[in-house]
């Protein structure tokens, strides 16, 4: 008996030495690594994309899946550690009935997925870290968030009104596709977390147990310099001349004269950010992304250029004939008329193509083209938004004996809106072209926000230049232009309407090429005329119901000015505009050699 | 014992030079054992435990404590500023410009159609200021892409047309479904030559945008001079 007893306890003996001399750190290595719980991820909350005010175009909460073990879950409320087959579905159904109201999930739906023998069976998605702590506070068994199963959810308050601009985000939230979240990744993306810890039975952290947190790097705010008062109004507006016209897309950019700042650009049809999987519109913003010849709004390089290298004034006699020969094609106007006798003024004024192409004549071609490219034209903005086009412009030496001429009035080359807005803004600005900026600062690892440096501006014209061309567009929206649809009443108001032919390209491989089919409309205008402010710019492709842009382009022109003008607080100037003499009272002297007139012969005659 | 053995040890190792001569007769004294002051030392390394051990119990259980208020505490954080981010959440998505001109719509607001200021220096009106006016048709555009209005219920009826040409004659049966599926029949039947062909085809509707091949707009080579204005 004795013997038997000091064996029995002998063996427990050198168990306990086993266990607690020779092997203690590997026992206790194991057990420490039962209790631990590796590697929680913490998501790292993407920075915000706040307006010009701070208000929110894009933020991201914490997303959390409740799961449930099934064998535990069972357990709720019959005081038992493990389950009883006859208590198990009252207690499912006693859990289900605790977390319906919180989960907002029919207690019908939630029994057959707390049923059954399943170790992880996903509950609830997507709920929110306040759903979660309320569920959390039930202290149902076997219910609760895996490892893996927190993310961020971006969200986007503002939907429609600048999804084009800001983006979106793919592949569950991962990665930006498109828009400011692309642009500045770097900037919005932080940097996951970790976490480690003991477990207690219960699911709890043990509190003086090993826990190592590696905490998450949130991501940095960006702010943009859009308005986004301005940026709905504009996109509300595009939107329903794009469905009152049937047009097939429209863009507006509403800019700042002084800065180039961005305060708008629309771009319709779009798409919702918080639902991109079921698009159909674009989900690029199309005043970056696509190019169009842009018609007569093109006509003010032209203008610039003459009258800068001093070949013309705005006061500078005008013949325009019926029809112009030049290279293999004749040229005349959208609306056929005899000889008329006009001013460079007023050949601007009634967008006549000949008149520009009279006065587009005494600069040669590649001063035309360096006037193009001191423009903005054929180079992207610097606004380096995802996916802008650089547009297209043929280098001078590559001109056809057309394209010398078409060019002169926008066709025969592409721009994308915001060029075709920069031109404007270059104008307005005295001259001095200003780059358009997206984004007017981001925040530091403190969270406070660092303006980026404004862009340095080009001089393109003298102010002397810039001022005629001002007064010349003031031109267009009175009663005798193209664009009275323009005026705003109580301010100047300069700008310039265009139609151009659209090219499309149709065929496929070799056999792609490009044709015109429907139209560009569109009207491009600031104001005030004498002390600009803003500049906007509306273009429509391919509107169906009306297709000038005096007549479908102006009047978006005229409404989103008004608001904007309101909602910067820019009051009228309170002067006139000058009255520039358009017509000529007759025929000028056939001698005379300040005259613009076709010398070469038509041909056949 | 050990105690009393050192005591009678010295007391037997007489000094030899100045104690010899006093020496008396050497008595058994009884040892005493010191037992009360043994008891008082017990007790106190007893006490020294009971209260290192309570101490223990103490700090673990404010320990504890701690960590439950502290967990209680960031819970609550945690709770009020996810509580703050919902809320706040609500407010990005209500105070929306499209949102906002949602509800104004419904007030019966228009949109002003005006810029009008007063300058409170000299209290002139700078702009035109008047009254508002509904202007038809202004909405809140919500939808990403144009709605094009839906079609009156499509006439399930089918349409037929005969065409005779010579001896030739051509049925047309044209089915719109009300899916907009469009199922177009066409039989072709020569008195001449006795023979009857039938072919039938079947159209799904574009939802997309019109496309270029419906536009109504004329197609031209590009290098025609254009016409722009």
């Amino acid at each position: 008996m004795l013997v038997a007893a000091l064996f029995v306890f002998s063996i427990f003996g050198a168990q306990l030495f086993w266990v607690q001399g020779l092997n203690a750190s590997g026992v206790s290595a194991e057990a420490l690594h039962e209790r631990l719980v590796n590697n929680q991820l913490i998501p790292a909350m993407r920075g915000r994309i706040l307006d010009a005010d701070g208000a929110v175009l894009a933020s991201s909460q914490e997303r959390l899946t409740i799961s449930v073990n099934q064998r535990a879950v069972c357990t709720y409320g019959t005081g038992k550690p493990t389950c009883d087959p006859a208590t198990s579905p009252v207690a499912v159904s006693r859990a289900a009935s605790a977390l319906s109201p919180i989960v907002k999930v029919p207690v019908g739906q939630l029994v057959p997925l707390m049923t059954g023998n399943l170790i992880y069976n996903v509950l609830v998605k997507d709920v929110n870290a306040l759903t979660w702590r309320r569920v959390a506070a039930l202290g149902v068994p076997g219910i609760g968030v895996a490892k893996d199963d927190r993310s961020a959810e971006r969200s986007y308050p503002q939907s429609t009104t600048a999804a084009s601009l800001v983006g979106f985000l793919i592949d569950a939230g991962k990665k930006p596709g498109g828009g400011i979240e692309l642009l500045e990744n770097n900037a919005l993306a932080g940097t996951p977390g970790s976490e480690t810890y003991e477990q207690a039975a219960g699911g709890g952290a043990i509190p003086d147990g090993h826990t190592s947190i590696t905490p998450a790097v949130p991501g940095h705010d960006v702010q943009l310099t859009i308005n986004s008062n301005i940026q709905w109004y504009a996109q509300n507006a595009l939107a329903q001349e794009v469905q009152k016209t049937q047009a097939l897309s429209g863009t507006v950019v509403v800019q700042d004269v002084k800065s180039g700042r961005l305060l708008a650009v629309a771009s319709y049809p779009t798409f919702d950010p918080n639902n991109v999987g079921t698009a159909t519109g674009s989900l690029s913003n199309t005043a970056f992304t696509d190019v169009f010849e842009p018609g007569s709004t093109q006509k003010v390089i032209t203008m610039a250029s003459a009258l800068s290298e001093g070949t013309v004034t705005p006061m500078t006699p005008v013949v325009i004939p019926s029809t112009m020969h030049r290279s293999d094609s004749d040229f005349h106007d959208a609306e056929s008329h005899g000889t008329e006798y006009r001013t460079v003024a007023g050949a601007l004024a009634q967008s006549s193509n000949m008149g520009t192409m009279l006065i587009g004549e005494t600069v040669s071609p590649s001063v035309l083209y360096g006037y193009m490219r001191k423009f903005g034209l054929g180079a992207r903005s610097g606004s380096q938004f995802p996916g802008e086009s650089p547009g297209l412009v043929t280098p001078s030496a590559d001109w056809n004996g057309t394209q010398r001429y078409t060019v002169m009035f926008g066709q025969g080359l592409s721009v994308t809106a915001i060029q075709a807005a920069g031109v404007y803004q270059t104008i307005a600005n005295g001259g001095l072209r200003m780059p358009p900026t997206l984004v007017q600062a981001v925040a530091d690892d403190s969270g406070t926000l660092i303006p980026k440096p404004a862009p340095a501006g080009v001089r393109v014209v003298s102010p002397s230049v810039a001022s005629s061309l001002s007064q010349m567009l003031e031109g267009v929206v009175s009663d005798q232009g193209t664009a009275p649809a323009a005026q705003i009443a109580g301010y100047r108001v300069a700008g310039k309407t265009g139609t151009a032919n659209r090219t499309v390209t149709v065929g496929t491989g070799k056999n792609a090429h490009g044709v015109y089919q429907g139209l560009t409309a569109s009207f491009i205008g600031y104001a005030p005329a004498d002390k600009p402010q803003i500049v906007v710019a509306v273009i429509l492709q391919r509107p169906v119901k009306g297709n000038a842009g005096g007549v479908v382009a102006a009047p978006v022109f005229h409404d989103v000015m008004t608001y904007a003008l309101q909602e910067l607080k820019i009051p009228p100037t309170g002067t006139r505009a000058p009255e520039l003499r358009i017509k000529l009272d007759g025929p000028p002297a056939a001698d005379d050699p300040t005259v613009l007139r076709d010398k070469q012969p038509v041909a056949g005659g | 014992m050990s105690q009393l053995t050192a005591t009678a040890r010295v007391a037997g190792r007489p000094h030899p030079q100045t104690r010899a001569p006093r020496r008396g007769a050497l008595r058994v004294i009884r040892g005493t054992v010191d037992r009360p002051r043994g008891g008082m030392f017990a007790a106190f390394c007893l006490a020294v435990l009971v209260s290192g051990f309570l101490t223990v119990l103490v700090l673990n259980t404010s320990m504890a404590k701690g960590a439950f208020v502290l967990d209680d505490l960031q819970g609550r954080t945690g709770q009020l500023a996810d509580t703050q981010e919902s809320l706040q959440h609500d407010i990005d998505v209500q105070s929306a410009p499209a949102a906002l001109a949602q509800r104004a719509l419904r007030l019966g607001m228009v949109p002003s159609s005006t810029a009008a200021f007063l300058d409170l220096s000299s209290g002139k009106v700078l702009g035109v200021a008047k009254p508002a006016v509904k202007v038809p048709g202004f909405t809140v555009i919500t939808s990403p892409v144009p709605v094009r209005p839906t079609p009156k219920p499509a006439p399930v009826k089918p349409t037929t047309t005969v065409v005779h040409k010579g001896a030739v004659t051509t049925t047309t049966v044209v089915t719109t479904k009300p899916n907009g599926v469009v199922v177009t029949t066409v039989t072709t039947v020569d008195a001449k030559t006795h023979t009857t062909t039938t072919r039938t085809t079947t159209t799904t509707p574009v939802l997309k945008p019109a496309k270029p091949a419906t536009t109504p707009t004329t197609t031209r080579p590009i290098r025609t001079p254009a016409t722009t204005r």
